[in-house]
């Protein structure tokens, strides 16, 4: 089931097509807009709006089912509970239209949400608001985790069916130090090491989607910045949506790594999804 | 093509629906919000601490660090023990840290103004409808929404979905790179955003007829503000020189710190006092590290990048100057760069064979045709437009024609369109209406169903294998690198084509011949191919023109041997369907030429290089190439015919776009880095002297050789010219008969530093110190006395020490000229700075020894004519025994 934790702006807009897109490509057809009353935006004017959703959503054989909730604690606790927890529900929320102290994630109601592990969230930053939410061509960066591409593929499912190039990005990630003295030899073993990688992943993939339903290709590079590099695989290869997981690890390595998800997020080429699955 | 839309999908009517507008506009209170929300458009993304950022990362690195706390521990020293001096040595290294510091935060500074020309694609003032009203804007007003209203020579602000056009026509050249005019209408079209020619897009311009679009992206969402942000955000990779200048610095700080801080601890456990272990240690860091390295290896780069100016490359970069020497691969254009870009029209052929045409009337027909499917404009200075067109017109005047008239009867035309391939126009003629298309073979060829036989009255009908005759006939003029263009017409019936459309136009052509145009190669690009292949370079055309065409410059150029067949070519359609390791094996397999390309498939060509561990030069001229070229190992932008953001965003700049002067460019990158070798193994040679001496006063109960203020006498004053003066050495011709150098050798390699450190260090710290000792012994001093520093003995004794390796240091600079050669062959006035820097050490080693003002600073005093002539001993002593040593080498 989809819901989309909706707040009635502008951006909520563009972000609530991405939650439309989703829900045609669910068995239900069915799409849960939660709104929480917290008076940023004027109720007439939310109600307007989701009528709007609404039309959209008729439009493409969708249900919607409103949830307009009074304000509780706070918006993120008003949301926690209207929500039911698990790995059936697919939130779909969105980021900072603009960064507040250069940050698009970092204090909003959706790094709450993906933090929570409560559901799948998929927070989106809409750059290209002209897509109406339909990308087709995916850059999936992998960090080499061993689960390999299965935290993406809940929500790489979602798309699937509009998918028509994805590639991967596989970063090898080495400190500047190691970067300044490595030799070429290791850095091609380097290189093996994620092209190895990616095969698996690929072969993954293609169990899941069948042989090629869409144009798939990869990258592996060495490098002491991974965010640089996803942006610039961004901007060279034209994709429309980038679709990066939010960290697992500790609380401290989550920190470090906020800071580049933030840099990704504000320099992105395209629209970007932050996931996080349980 | 799927179900879901994106907004160029949807019909007008439901543009203004799905993005919250409506015909009549925004109201007052819908803009106030969407500002509020969205902020204004604008690309410029403002980072208020973006250089103070900048300047303090030039602190952090591991050199200016040491150099900090070494200054540190001077002024905590001075404190301890006043009227030593260290407070002036303390002052004299954080001077260094911030030279060095303020020097790369210059060099970055300047290379940030890529925003600025950015800016310049974009009006200040745009034309809305509001409230129903058209209303004039700031352009950074406007919000997704909005419905601008464009005309001719409008620059457009923001991102935009047509839903009314009336012949418009724009030049998208700022996001595609191809400065062609694309005409644009409001219907939906089921392509990708970037193919629609419903959309208009931000920094674009509108090259005639009018139109109003619904904004959908404004500021840094638009194409434009992207391309600004990455342009902005991405930050260039280390050049090579960095990577190893990084590794060498901290390799050297390692040894520094580690060495002197043994001995400290040594010190310490010995029993000697905090004071004498602080000098000690901050002598033996001091004496370790170059000083003057760095400030020498960017005023060498500075020198170089002059000497380049001189050959028409502009270096924007510093590091950039080195990393072109470095480069194994040159991707190049071709019209412009390896061509001269003066398209002249050689070759008029029949449909049937495209063999020339012989009578002028059947010229002057093919001409006038393809002049209908032309867009040029006449002025005093001749011809302007697209230059394929303009030789066209050129041409035409040329074999009689009168252009003037002939421009009275185009009706209407259809500008290029870069998909298609091909352009279009209807004109008239003897009562007569024709509709001509003009393009590429491939393009035309779908459409053909007769052809102009010139030996008949009438056009000849065609069927399959006439039309595999024609391709062949074309093809073969093809090969001899003209680029072939075919023109073909129907006669449209009477009646109004005002708002035809050219789709429906394009059916029953008659294939009328061939326009063969030709684009001469420069006459420098062969010898310079060649070079590059000498020296181990790979050179890969781009271009978007016909494989044959392609191929055939390539053999013209050198890039490919004469009868290569088309195996090294690859097209861009098939370039498209290539995953970047099925493009990586074509490359290894030998792939040169890639034809039929977009300015977009430059980026993945590029790409795969740079997987094969390829240091890529990559040249650049649109709007569109800015982020490639600030992500390429070396981005080169052309100083003709490129745009201001290509060349704010390169490192280098072709002043005459041509391919030649980056050859030129590379030698001289190659020279400096040969340069930068020789004089780190020159600075590092005495770094021996100036070691040792503090290991055998640790050792030893020995007075100290070398004092701190005279080390830094050397690193930061007499060694720095004739580094410099190594530095501006002209490039050996052997240089481009090398292949590039190992990435993995690095600068700092095993044998230059025991040729450095353990030979001619040890040679020059064995003969300085055996005169400290000499005059020490001469003066009576016996072994284990103590003597203060004041002591005219001792200060004597290191003034010879001081002098004799400043001499030395003569023989070590003639010496490192060559790897195998003396040195002396080259002449030493030929190098001003070297002649200099040998006047230097000669008056400095004098003047410490006999001048006062000198002898007060560095402490030490005079010793007999006789023994400063053995000093001068050392000369050829050094200089003798190395020449054996290249000697012994050359026949190893």
């Amino acid at each position: 089931m989809i819901y989309l934790a909706y707040d009635g702006s502008l951006n909520g807009d563009w972000v609530s097509r991405y939650g439309i897109r989703l829900a045609t490509h669910t068995a239900e057809k069915k799409l849960t807009l939660v709104h929480i009353q917290d008076n940023s935006v004027s109720p007439v004017q939310v109600v307007e709006k989701i009528t709007k959703i609404e039309q959209e959503c008729s439009a493409q054989s969708i249900e919607l089912c409103r949830k307009i909730l009074p304000l509780k604690k706070n918006v993120c606790r008003s949301l926690l509970d209207a929500i039911p927890y698990g790995s059936e529900s697919f939130v779909v929320c969105g980021t900072r239209i603009r960064s507040k102290r250069q940050a698009f994630l970092s204090g909003t109601i959706s790094e709450k949400l993906l933090e929570s592990d409560k559901f799948n969230v998929l927070a989106v930053r809409v750059v290209q608001p002209g897509l109406l939410a339909n990308p087709r061509r995916f850059l999936i960066p992998l960090a080499g985790h061993p689960r390999g591409f299965k935290s993406a593929w809940p929500f790489f499912k979602l798309f699937l069916p509009e998918v028509e190039e994805l590639y991967l990005l596989r970063v090898m990630n080495v400190s500047s130090f190691q970067l300044l003295h490595f030799s070429l030899h290791r850095m091609q073993e380097l290189r093996k090491k994620g092209l190895k990688y990616l095969a698996a992943v690929i072969q993954d993939i293609k169990q899941g989607c069948g042989a090629d339903i869409f144009r798939l290709d990869y990258r592996v590079v060495v490098s002491s910045d991974w965010s640089r590099e996803i942006l610039v695989h961004g901007c060279k290869l034209k994709t429309r949506m980038i679709l990066l997981g939010a960290s697992e690890r500790t609380r401290l390595n989550r920190a470090v790594y906020a800071d580049s998800l933030e840099r990704v997020l504000r320099g992105t080429p395209c629209d970007m999804g932050i996931y996080r699955g349980i | 093509m799927n179900k879901a839309k994106q907004i160029q999908n949807v019909n007008p009517d439901e543009v203004y629906s799905y993005l919250s507008s409506r015909p009549e506009g925004l109201n007052d209170h819908e803009v106030e919000e969407r500002l509020l929300e969205v902020g204004k458009n604008s690309v410029e993304v403002r980072d208020q601490w973006k250089w103070v950022r900048s300047l303090l990362k030039q602190f952090t690195n591991f050199f200016t660090i040491l150099l900090n706390v070494s200054a540190v521990i001077c002024f905590v020293a001075d404190n301890l023990q006043p009227g030593e001096s260290m407070n002036v040595l303390g002052w004299a290294l954080l001077g260094v840290s911030f030279l060095n510091a303020l020097f790369s935060f210059v060099q970055e500074y300047r290379a940030e103004k890529a925003m600025e020309a950015l800016k310049k694609f974009l009006p200040p003032r745009v034309l809305v409808r509001r409230n129903g009203n058209n209303v004039e804007i700031l352009a950074e007003d406007l919000v997704p929404g909005d419905i601008l209203i464009v005309s001719e020579g409008d620059r457009i602000a923001a991102d935009g979905r047509l839903v009314k056009s009336g012949d418009l026509v724009v030049n998208n050249a700022p996001l595609t790179g191809e400065s062609k005019a694309q005409s644009l209408h409001a219907s939906a079209v089921d392509k990708r955003m970037s193919e629609s020619e419903n959309l208009v897009f931000a920094g674009c311009s509108v090259f005639k007829g009018s139109g109003e679009a619904v904004i959908f992206a404004t500021g840094i969402r638009t194409e434009f503000g992207k391309l600004a942000q990455l342009s902005q955000s991405i930050r260039r990779s280390p050049s090579p020189l960095e990577y190893e200048t990084g590794r060498m610095v901290k390799i050297l700080t390692i040894i520094a710190v580690s060495m002197g801080f043994s001995f400290f601890l040594y010190g310490v456990f010995s029993g000697r006092s905090l004071w004498v272990n602080l000098v000690f240690m901050m002598g033996i860091i001091v004496a370790n590290v170059p000083e003057g390295l760095l400030p020498t290896f960017t005023l060498s780069l500075a020198i170089g990048s002059l000497r380049m100016a001189k050959k028409n490359v502009l270096v924007k970069e510093l590091k950039a100057v080195e990393a072109l020497g470095a480069v194994h691969v040159i991707c190049t254009d071709k019209t412009g760069t390896l061509t001269h870009n003066q398209l002249t029209i050689t070759h008029l052929g029949d449909a049937i064979a495209c063999e020339k045409l012989k009578d002028k009337g059947s010229e002057n027909f093919l001409l006038k045709l393809a002049l209908s499917a032309s867009e040029v404009r006449k002025s005093e200075k001749g011809f302007s437009g697209d230059p394929l067109d303009v030789s066209v017109a050129d041409s035409y005047v040329e074999k009689g024609g009168d252009f003037s008239a002939f421009e009275k009867d185009i009706e209407k035309h259809f500008a290029f369109d870069v998909d298609k391939r091909r352009s279009a126009g209807i004109f008239s003629a003897d009562s007569q209406k024709f509709f001509v298309v003009k393009g590429a073979w491939v393009a035309i060829r779908p459409f053909i169903s007769g052809m102009q036989d010139n030996s008949a009255a009438q056009p000849v009908k065609v069927d399959e294998e006439a039309l595999e005759k024609a391709e062949a006939a074309m093809r073969k003029v093809a090969a001899t690198g003209l680029r072939v263009i075919a023109i073909a017409y129907s006669i449209l019936a009477e009646g109004d084509y005002t708002d035809a459309k050219q789709n429906d136009l394009e059916h029953d052509l008659i294939l009328a011949g061939f326009v063969g145009i030709e684009d001469p190669i420069r006459k420098e690009v062969p010898p310079a191919v060649k070079k590059c292949h000498d020296a181990g370079i790979d050179v890969i055309m781009i271009t978007g023109d016909h494989p044959d065409t392609a191929l055939a410059i390539a053999q013209k150029s050198g890039i490919v041997v004469d009868g290569q067949n088309m195996a090294g070519v690859l097209t861009g359609d098939i370039l498209e369907q290539l995953t970047q390791e099925q493009l990586i094996e074509a490359l290894g397999k030998g792939v040169s030429i890639f034809a039929r390309t977009t300015p977009e498939q430059k980026m993945k060509i590029v790409a795969a290089l740079k997987a094969m561990d390829k240091v890529v030069a990559m040249t650049g001229d649109g709007v569109n190439d800015a982020p490639a070229l600030k992500a390429a190992d070396v981005g080169i932008a052309m100083g003709k015919k490129g745009t201001d953001v290509a060349r704010e965003s390169a490192q280098i700049v072709l002043l005459d776009d041509n391919f030649a002067s980056i050859v030129a460019g590379v030698e001289e990158g190659r020279a400096i880095y040969s340069n930068i070798k020789k004089f780190t193994n020159y600075v590092l040679v005495s770094n021996g002297p100036e070691i040792l001496p503090y290991i055998i006063y640790i050792l030893l109960p020995v007075p100290l050789a070398l004092t701190v203020i005279q080390i830094l006498s050397i690193d930061l004053g007499t060694d720095i010219i004739p580094s410099m003066g190594l530095g501006q050495e002209p490039p050996d011709p052997e240089e481009m008969r090398r292949p590039p150098r190992d990435r993995s050798e690095g600068l700092l390699t095993r044998p230059l530093i025991i040729h450095s450190y353990l030979f001619l260090g040890l040679l020059e710290a064995l003969w300085s110190i055996f005169l400290f000792f000499f005059v020490l012994v001469e003066g009576g001093w016996e072994y284990g006395q103590e003597l203060a520093s004041n002591n005219v003995l001792y200060r004597s004794a290191t003034g010879i020490a001081l002098s004799t390796i400043l001499l030395m240091q003569i023989g070590n600079l003639i010496g490192r000229r060559f790897i195998y050669r003396s040195g002396l062959d080259m002449g030493i006035f030929k190098n001003k700075l070297i002649f200099f820097g040998i006047i230097i050490q000669v008056v400095f080693s004098w003047a410490v020894l006999y001048f006062p003002p000198a002898q007060k600073v560095l402490a030490t005093g005079p010793v007999s004519i006789e023994i400063y002539f053995l000093a001068w001993f050392g000369i050829p002593l050094i200089f003798g025994l190395d020449f054996i040593r290249k000697k012994v080498a050359q026949r190893g």
